[in-house]
């Protein structure tokens, strides 16, 4: 895999100013604020950002899943050049599970409890095949073999609670690729389980993908995921993406100062130097009541109470390197491109 | 699995007892001699005497209870010196029609219940409509709505017989198999018994049915809502699959368990017979018979219906925990990891 | 984590849902002006209330007294909702019939609430064996359909809306423990409860602040779906003829009267109470389930 493709080839997927609300007894809350951004086909991009940032509605919204009392408002969602916004329910249906799957967080809470496994693969399957029951069952016991599950054929017939988180997620992973997706969207799949079978997922997700060609939109709040697993990456803060880039550049370069906030939160080992943890001061902000300015203002580096982050929203700004595109959200943007003291330190500096 | 059977039979069991010992206390409230009623005033002190010990109620208070619980389990319920039978016949023979009144409304309510509430998630004015209804379910007085239907149905548009029990006056009942007529005219094949039937039979199955479907409706809807807002199924329509199908394949199913329980307390109080409707409908069932039985004054009857109610209470109560243990596969399966 | 609509799941702690005093009324009032339901069934009732209350000083007929000349006479401007085959004046009887029905409602749900509160509060704060005995006792009381159980009473003890009432709350008594025992069970497993208790919060505290604050909501909601049932089986033992006696007015009585004279036209001895039966309980339960939707813990839904 080439880290950061050029951008020669149509996106498969293009988001545009995507905006999604949920109306709330505590006020109007837009989740989602005019989101923009691509993905090509067989792209690995990674969506970084704290809990409440925005990112599973994001997921949802792009596929329409987002019920009352949530709404998109407004924006596009093209998906191989067709609004996805613009469909009806049923054209829709066709695309979800089919062309566009979804790997949710919470194995434990993600399956049907009173329906065998199998039952929920044949149904993944026959939504979008037109095949007979028994075929479908055989494909799915397919699919538990593909992820890994030992003794599939027996298991098929199992219900969830028989099994382990790990092999749950497994599980949805299978559905999620049963009808050979272009796209994966995989919503923090790893989040609800332990550090190895973490891994285990990851490297079985990353050669599923592989196998099928299927491009990847990695939602997550762990940097060390998607260092492993991403080509690109995006930073998402309070509902808006702050900074998008190639994933070498993202970690050597970063530009937004939450992206350099992140990465330094990260603890390393081997320093020479001991002393208290990293972290960002401050919370993020509430959703429901965003700032005229940057929203990450108050707690930015650059040194709080500028005048122009408080009022005006920041610009959109984007160059094009050799590995890809970078784009950031930020007044100071250009400055901090440009200047190389944003480099990080090095574990040996 | 076993255990939990076997749990569920020892408390059972436990509930029995303690209804039994309430029936008890609240029937030796019984006003007057109980011997007097049956020997008339104008007898004998010995002849009061002999009977008193024919009926054990010289025993100690214990050893009364003792008897009573016995007799009961037994199948002895005393004898009814109004109707001239013993008890257990007098109730068996009144069962059947009770019964068959009370599984009918409970089909209609259940069933009710079942289609409406998915209906009312999904179409607005169904939900508004379905909420009116169970409003007024749990408020209008069931006597007082048969009697209105009687009025409108019966008398003004001759739809339906008036009240005059399970059967036209012309009409004999049919060969007595099971005790419910419409089962026994349709295996003699008698289709003229089996229309007759059941036209006697929706009056009152509609006035039965009313509040326990107000209930069941409201409980299911609001389990439907509670289980379609649970992730799993944001993932089923993730996968492709339709609103409608989501509803009923996987939150209806879902939503049925937890209704199920209460569904099974209402089968319970509904194939104990209703009193009021019986009485109104003139229904030769169980709960006419209580209140004729108080009427006249013979407590035995009284005695072995109320405690035969909580049994059946909780017997009932029982196979439908039980049966809640095997429908649901955690339960059934428990949590075997491997 | 996000679900599909947008709530954030996590734990809420129990006074968060019941916000006390002049806070809670004022909620409670914003509630229902967004229910045009709920305030309809709250004018309904509160003018039942009224027609119990002031009935008897703008309408001075006595509901019993006898005029066989008058008998059966449809509603009228002098008898706004006819006579019965006495004379009674029908209206003078319904606005008594509110008045026992109502009165009778309420007492029966706060007495039976206090004491179903009090075994459900004890059984699940002490626990043990006390709290399988108090259980398995309510459990014995349900057992019996409860209507036959207040009929059981009323014979035992004698006829009449006294034994009556006592029957209904005996028989909703395991109804109140039930509930206010899971309530008390429930908040005493929360987390923080614990940690109170580590921190060494006294028991009496812990009630106070912590299962009291729970309990009380659902007792009201509880108490408040109960007073539409109350009214009915109140009205249905007077139908049976063991709850009021003649010559009281109770409604269900009043229909039992009527029996005769509806079947053959004179529909009004039977209607009207009916009525006022079917306007107390929908309103009360209409009520009830606004209460319900106000306290409940977990509606952060929006009403769009």
């Amino acid at each position: 895999m080439n880290p950061g493709l050029a951008e020669t080839a149509d996106p498969i997927l293009s988001v545009r100013a995507l905006r999604t609300q949920f109306t709330t007894r505590d006020g109007v809350i837009t989740a989602v604020r005019d989101v923009s951004f691509e993905l090509r086909a067989k792209q690995r991009l990674g969506i970084v950002g704290e809990s409440g940032s925005g990112k599973s509605a994001l997921a949802l919204s792009i596929l329409g899943l987002i019920e009352p009392p949530g709404r998109v408002v407004s924006g596009e969602v093209r998906f191989r050049g067709r609004d996805l916004r613009a469909l009806s329910e049923r054209e829709l249906l066709r695309i979800r599970g089919n062309d566009i799957s979804l790997i949710f967080q919470d194995p434990m809470t993600a399956l049907d409890p009173i329906r065998r496994v199998g039952d929920q693969l044949v149904e993944a399957i026959r939504a979008h095949q037109n095949v007979s029951r028994s075929h479908a069952w055989r494909r799915g016991v397919e699919l538990l073999r593909e992820v890994e599950i030992p003794f599939a054929d027996r298991r098929v017939n199992d219900y969830p609670h028989q099994y382990s988180g790990g092999m749950r997620q497994r599980v949805m992973i299978a559905i999620a690729l049963a009808n050979d997706p272009d796209v994966l969207i995989a919503d923090e799949p790893t989040t609800a389980l332990d550090v190895t079978t973490q891994a285990q997922i990851l490297d079985l997700l990353e050669r599923l993908a592989v196998e099928r060609g299927a491009a990847v939109i990695l939602i997550t709040h762990n940097l060390g995921i998607v260092a492993d697993f991403c080509d690109s990456v995006q930073v998402m803060y309070a509902g808006r993406i702050v900074e998008s880039a190639p994933l070498r550049h993202l970690f050597s370069h970063p530009v937004h100062p939450y992206t350099e906030a992140l990465l330094k939160s990260v603890p390393r080992m081997g320093r020479d130097k001991v002393g208290p943890l990293y972290s960002i001061s401050g919370r993020p902000p509430s959703l429901a009541s965003l700032p005229r300015g940057c929203a990450f203002e108050p707690r930015c580096s650059l040194g709080g109470g500028r005048k122009v982050c408080i009022e005006d929203a920041p610009p959109i700004m984007e160059w094009h390197t050799p590995a890809g595109s970078v784009m950031t959200e930020c007044h100071f943007g250009a400055d901090r491109f440009a200047n190389h003291e944003t480099l990080l330190e090095r574990a040996d500096g | 699995m076993i255990r939990f059977i076997g749990s569920r039979v020892l408390s059972s069991l436990a509930t029995v007892f303690g209804a039994s010992i309430v029936a008890f206390v609240v029937l030796r409230l019984l006003p007057g001699d109980p011997v007097r009623l049956i020997v008339g005033r104008l007898a004998s002190q010995q002849a009061a005497n002999t009977m008193r010990q024919v009926l054990g109620l010289d025993q100690p208070v214990p050893v009364q209870y003792a008897h009573y619980l016995s007799s009961f389990f037994r199948g002895d319920w005393g004898f009814s010196y109004t109707v001239g039978e013993p008890v257990t016949t007098l109730i068996v023979s009144r069962l059947p029609a009770s019964a068959e009144l009370g599984l009918a409304a409970f089909l209609l309510a259940f069933g009710g219940a079942v289609v409406l509430a998915p209906l009312s998630i999904r179409l607005g004015w169904v939900d508004a409509v379905v909420r009116g209804l169970s409003f007024l379910g749990l408020g209008v007085p069931a006597f007082w709505l048969a009697l209105l239907l009687l009025i409108v149905f019966s008398q003004q548009y001759h739809l339906f017989p008036g009240p005059e029990g399970r059967l036209s006056p012309e009409t004999s009942a049919p060969p007595a198999l099971t005790g419910f007529y419409t089962v026994d005219a349709l295996v003699s094949g008698s289709f003229a018994t089996l229309a007759d039937t059941i036209r006697h039979l929706i009056l009152p199955a509609v006035c039965l049915a009313f509040a326990p479907f107000a209930f069941l409706v409201r409980l299911l809807r609001s389990n439907l809502r509670e289980v379609s807002r649970e992730p799993f199924m944001t993932v089923v329509r993730s996968k492709g699959v339709s609103r409608w199908a989501t509803l009923v394949r996987h939150a209806l199913p879902n939503a049925f368990l937890p209704t199920l329980t209460a569904a099974g307390l209402v089968l319970a109080e509904l194939l104990v017979g209703s009193v009021l409707i019986e009485t109104v409908f003139d229904w030769p069932g169980v709960g006419a018979l209580v209140v004729q039985s108080i009427e006249r004054k013979d407590y035995v009857v009284v005695q072995a219906v109320i405690l035969l109610s909580a049994v059946a209470y909780v017997v009932i109560n029982l196979v439908v925990d039980v049966s809640y243990g095997i429908i649901d596969p955690r339960v059934r399966l428990g949590s075997s990891l491997k | 984590m996000i679900n599909a609509s947008g709530a954030e799941d996590r734990p809420r702690a129990p006074f968060e849902s019941l916000p006390l005093g002049v806070e809670g009324l004022r909620y409670v009032v914003r509630a229902g002006l967004r229910r045009p339901l709920l305030t309809a069934a709250g004018l309904a009732l509160l003018l039942l209330i009224l027609i119990a209350v002031l009935g008897p000083v703008f309408w001075s007929v006595s509901p019993n007294r006898i005029n066989l000349l008058a008998a059966l006479q449809a509603p009228s401007a002098s008898h706004p909702m006819g006579t019965d085959e006495f004379g009674r004046d029908v209206f003078a009887r319904f606005v008594r019939g509110a008045q026992i029905s109502l009165a009778v409602g309420a007492i029966v749900i706060v007495i039976g609430a206090a004491w179903g509160g009090l075994v459900g509060l004890l059984a699940g704060v002490l626990g043990s064996w006390r709290d399988v005995l108090l259980m398995r006792t309510m459990d014995a009381i349900l057992a019996f359909p409860p209507l036959i159980l207040a009929m059981a009473v009323t014979v035992g003890l004698g006829t009449g809306i006294v034994t009556g009432a006592l029957g209904i709350t005996i028989a909703s008594v395991p109804w109140y423990a039930r509930v206010v025992r899971s309530e008390v069970v429930r908040v005493r497993n929360l987390p923080f409860v614990e940690a109170a208790v580590a921190a060494g919060a006294s028991r009496q505290w812990i009630l106070r602040w912590h299962i009291l604050p729970a309990v009380l909501p659902t007792l009201v909601i509880q108490a408040a779906a109960a007073f539409g049932y109350s009214i009915l089986a109140l009205a249905a033992l007077g139908f049976v003829g063991l709850g009021a006696q003649i010559p009281t007015p109770e409604w269900g009585a009043m229909i039992t009267d009527g029996l005769q004279y509806t079947l053959t036209g004179q529909w009004w001895i039977d209607v009207f109470p009916g009525l006022g039966l079917l306007f107390a309980a929908t309103a009360a339960n209409v009520i009830a389930d606004g209460f319900r939707d106000a306290l409940d813990p977990r509606g952060e839904y929006a009403r769009v």
